[in-house]
């Protein structure tokens, strides 16, 4: 009686054992063939799991509006907080709270700024019918959820996120090899070299030069626009508020501070009446708003020069952003600075002067040029 | 809760296919009740999942399982009554008396037998011929000129009913062998129905005899941890065949036969050979998982296969592949037919005529163009199957014929025939043989296998032809490997028979390692996902 028992425990010890070695083996493999459609989030986000620990002051959750807009390195040595842009094209808001959980899995910033344009042009879209096709909404998280490391946060993601709506299958997200086990045909021995070299230097390979910020050189002239001009007025259901509601309830619960940002851009009517709601509805309850187009004279925006395009401003007009923004940071929060190794001071001044040199000074040349 | 049922509801609203999610849900949940009810009732459990599983492919099938089930028991236990009658009627009387009872007995449960037997064979001949036939008739008035008629419009009222061919032979197997005394009726329909519908075997058999698997399905069995593992491991295996060669095979074998005019002669037997390992993987891949299935219950289906490429000639091929069919033909069509009085008639007259030899080689002949012109029958409702069928049994014939002169040949010449390069010829003889068969197997038409055949005048070889079967260079590489994989499984299985439990005596690190390999092969390189088409067991279709 006593050896069969020992036996079935023995059984039930050795399958489970199996079963986890197994699960880690299939689970490390499946980076391998994810996709990699977009480099340039790619790098963003799998920069920030290169983070070390607790070296963060501030997180930026968002689109590409926030990489373009906000210099992670000139908020550094102007203002001496350390950030970084977790952002990746066309941020869904609904992931808000499942990215904020992710962060505080390695870091513990004063503040979170999230991106709440992504939030009222979507809402604007549903009630206007103006809906984006199903590829592109499905899409957009796929920049963020291909490069997560598993994870319950990116199991939430997936569940929220990945249904009948955007036409996807959820478990072909969960289970990641559903979809992408056929990659193997594009992948090559180099390509494999390469994946082990990063299993053993994840953090030196990964990491982001300039901390998720990113710049141009283009600029598309507008007008300038005067928003006193806009009367349009908009209200957003509740139904469509609910994203919105249980990020609210989620920051609330977890004593989180939490600046609700939508940098400056050459707004619409239609999209200001709607941004003008969002904003009235985080103020009322207690939160903070800035909105970039409606301080855009104090931040000094100039329409003819600073965007690369209807969406997103330039190095000119992120250099111009990044200042205000440092300001209104520090006049409004009291950030408590991360203690920083001397490696880890050293590398925010390479990005600094790297960005600075390699980056910024070019690309203001070019804009000036272009704009004489 | 609504959600919950709908949720269940929706699950089970289509069939089960084997090599699905669906699949493993539904052992796993019959394997847990079996095991939870009593020893005594756990057979219970098999027969209501047999049902549902034959329901989820409609009540039609339901239905008709039910149904040839009843015919076979009232059958059977008829003639376990006539035989007990037969007993008493007999007794105390004289030799001539008895002789006369017998006769007349004999009579009685012939006609019943016959009765049963046409009327599954003819239900079986509706739902898979009625195409066949009215389409050939279609044919024939179009020839005389007397119009046409659509064939749709009539076959798209009859039902598709799950595995009818195999478990109509099963049934008519049961029935035979009980007029033949071989064993009593089953006194229990559910028990008999148990055995007719049994899950593991209905789609693509194997087909099982009675008195092998009653005893098993009826015995409560204990949970054993072996029979666990060693099931698991070779529904694995299954799962490795099926998704990883034998649906990327079927890729070439697609490309090649829907387009054959684009290929050359070497490039249609490429195709050829391709398509024989792709059903020989697809239909063992079925085995292997049914059977693992089956195992975890702790009961072992019969092998159908045996590593049917190593064979070295024809009839030893076909005792190697499709064990069951193979069987059940030569149980009950060839000596029924070779003992019967026509055929010793014609064995007497062309032994008189030809001599010994040439008379036993003539006399032969009937029984075994019979069971292969049946068997090509079996497989479909088709001209092309017919031809198959008719192929294979010349096969069989000219190895009767040949066999001893080759031998007498080899002895004059002292060839050495015990060498590996000559079993490897004969090897690779009898395998080319099988890949000119499956030219008939997969040709949609009479005329496309006269097309096929065509094709042979062509002998050129372009890399444009290979790269049109519908391969990367990459996934070549792939089915290389695993083909590799597979032969040395063979190997070993030709070996020690049963690979799984020699894994399983393997140290833990090996064991583990082997599997894990295994599990990232299929899903690596497996075809699967919703960028693939559900790939069709081959057999399924018949």
């Amino acid at each position: 009686m006593r050896s069969k028992v020992f036996k079935i425990i023995k059984n039930i010890v050795c399958s489970a054992l199996f079963l986890s070695i197994l699960s880690s083996v299939l689970c490390y493999f499946s980076y391998f063939f994810r996709f990699e459609e977009n480099e340039k989030a790619t790098e963003i986000i799998k920069g920030f799991y290169a983070l070390d620990e607790n070296t963060t002051d501030i997180v930026f959750i968002g689109g590409s509006s926030f990489y373009r807009a906000v210099s992670a390195p000139k908020l550094y040595n102007d203002f001496g907080y350390t950030s970084y842009i977790f952002a990746a094209p066309s941020f869904y808001f609904d992931a808000a709270e499942s990215i904020i959980r992710s962060v505080r899995r390695t870091q513990n910033p004063s503040l979170y700024v999230l991106d709440i344009r992504r939030f009222y042009k979507r809402a604007m879209w549903e009630i206007t019918g103006e809906t984006e096709p199903i590829e592109k909404q499905r899409s957009r998280m796929s920049y963020i959820v291909n490069n997560m490391p598993l994870s319950p946060e990116r199991a939430m993601l997936i569940h929220k996120f990945y249904n009948e709506k955007v036409g996807a299958k959820e478990i072909e997200w969960q289970f990641d090899y559903l979809r992408t086990h056929n990659n193997w045909k594009e992948r090559t021995p180099e390509d494999f070299k390469n994946f082990l070299k990063e299993t053993l230097n994840y953090k030196t390979i990964n990491k982001h030069p300039y901390y998720g910020t990113i710049s141009c050189s283009t600029v598309v002239h507008f007008d300038d626009i005067d928003l006193s001009q806009y009367k349009m007025t908009a209200t957003i259901s509740d139904e469509l508020l609910e994203p919105l509601n249980e990020t609210l309830d989620y920051i609330r619960k977890n004593n989180l501070n939490v600046l609700f940002m939508s940098p400056p851009y050459p707004i619409s009517e239609k999209y200001y009446a709607y941004e003008k709601f969002v904003g009235e509805y985080l103020e009322a309850r207690g939160f903070n708003f800035l909105s970039g187009n409606e301080k855009a004279n104090e931040i000094g925006v100039d329409f003819y020069t600073d965007f690369y395009d209807d969406e997103h401003v330039n190095a000119l007009g992120s250099e111009k952003f990044t200042t205000y923004l440092g300001n209104y940071i520090k006049q409004n929060y009291d950030i408590k600075n991360v203690a920083l190794t001397e490696s880890q001071q050293k590398d925010w001044e390479r990005a600094y002067n790297e960005w600075n040199s390699n980056v910024l000074k070019p690309y203001l040349e070019k804009i000036l040029k272009k704009c004489e | 809760m609504n959600e919950l049922l709908n949720s269940v509801m929706a699950f089970f609203s289509s069939q089960i296919a084997i090599v699905s999610f669906k699949f493993m849900c539904f052992v796993a949940v019959t394997a847990i009740l079996y095991f939870i009810f009593p020893k005594k009732i756990r057979w219970t459990v098999l027969a209501a999942a047999n049902t549902v599983f034959y329901m989820c492919g409609g009540i039609e099938s339901v239905i008709y399982i039910a149904s040839a089930t009843l015919v076979a028991y009232l059958s059977a236990r008829m003639f376990d009554r006539d035989f007990a009658s037969q007993k008493k009627e007999c007794e105390g009387l004289e030799r001539a008396q008895k002789k006369a009872v017998r006769e007349i007995h004999i009579k009685k449960r012939k006609k019943v037998l016959a009765a049963e037997t046409v009327l599954l064979l003819a239900s079986l001949a509706v739902i898979k011929y009625t195409g066949f036939f009215l389409g050939s008739v279609n044919s024939l008035i179009g020839v005389v000129g007397l119009g046409s008629f659509s064939v749709e419009n009539i076959t798209q009222h009859i039902p598709a009913i799950l595995g009818c061919s195999y478990f109509t032979l099963s049934v008519i197997a049961y029935s035979v062998d009980v007029y033949r005394q071989k064993y009593h009726a089953e006194r229990n329909y559910i028990k008999l129905y148990l055995f007719v519908s049994y899950f593991p075997h209905a789609v693509q058999g194997p087909i099982e005899r009675y008195d092998y698997l009653q005893p098993l399905l009826i015995e409560g069995h204990s949970f054993s941890f072996e029979n666990l593992k060693q099931g698991a491991m070779l529904i694995l295996w299954g799962f490795f065949k099926k998704l990883v060669i034998a649906d990327r095979l079927n890729i070439v074998s697609t490309k090649v036969f829907s387009d054959y005019e684009k290929f050359s002669g070497p490039f249609i037997l490429l195709g050829a050979a391709v398509f024989s390992i792709q059903l020989y993987a697809d239909w063992t891949a079925y085995c292997d998982i049914v059977g693992g299935a089956s195992r975890i219950f702790g009961i072992e289906i019969t092998r159908n296969f045996k590593r049917p490429y190593f064979s070295q000639t024809m009839p030893e091929f076909w005792r190697r592949w499709h064990i069951s069919m193979g069987t059940f033909f030569k149980d009950y069509v060839l000596y029924p037919v070779s003992t019967s009085k026509f055929s010793l008639k014609i064995n007497k007259k062309a032994r008189e005529k030809l001599g010994n030899n040439a008379g036993r080689i003539v006399a032969s002949a009937l029984p075994i163009l019979s069971v292969w012109l049946l068997t090509g029958l079996w497989h479909g409702a088709s001209w092309t199957f017919v031809l198959w069928g008719l192929y294979q049994g010349v096969l069989i014939m000219l190895s009767v014929i040949f066999e001893n002169p080759l031998k007498k040949l080899c002895e004059k010449l002292r060839f050495k025939t015990d060498t590996f390069s000559w079993r490897l010829f004969r090897t690779l003889r009898t395998f080319f043989l099988c890949c000119i068969g499956r030219l008939f197997f997969k040709a949609g038409s009479v005329s496309e296998i006269a097309g096929l055949f065509g094709r042979f005048a062509s002998f050129s070889v372009t890399t444009k032809q290979f790269s049109d079967m519908g391969l990367q260079n990459k996934e070549w590489a792939v089915v290389i490997a695993a083909l590799a994989i597979f032969l040395i499984y063979s190997l070993l299985e030709e070996k020690y028979d049963n690979v799984e439990k020699r894994l399983d005596a393997q140290p833990i690190i090996v064991k583990w390692a082997v599997l894990i390999f295994i599990i990232m092969f299929i899903v690596v390189f497996g075809v699967y996902g919703s960028d693939e088409k559900y790939v069709a067991f081959v057999y399924e279709q018949f």
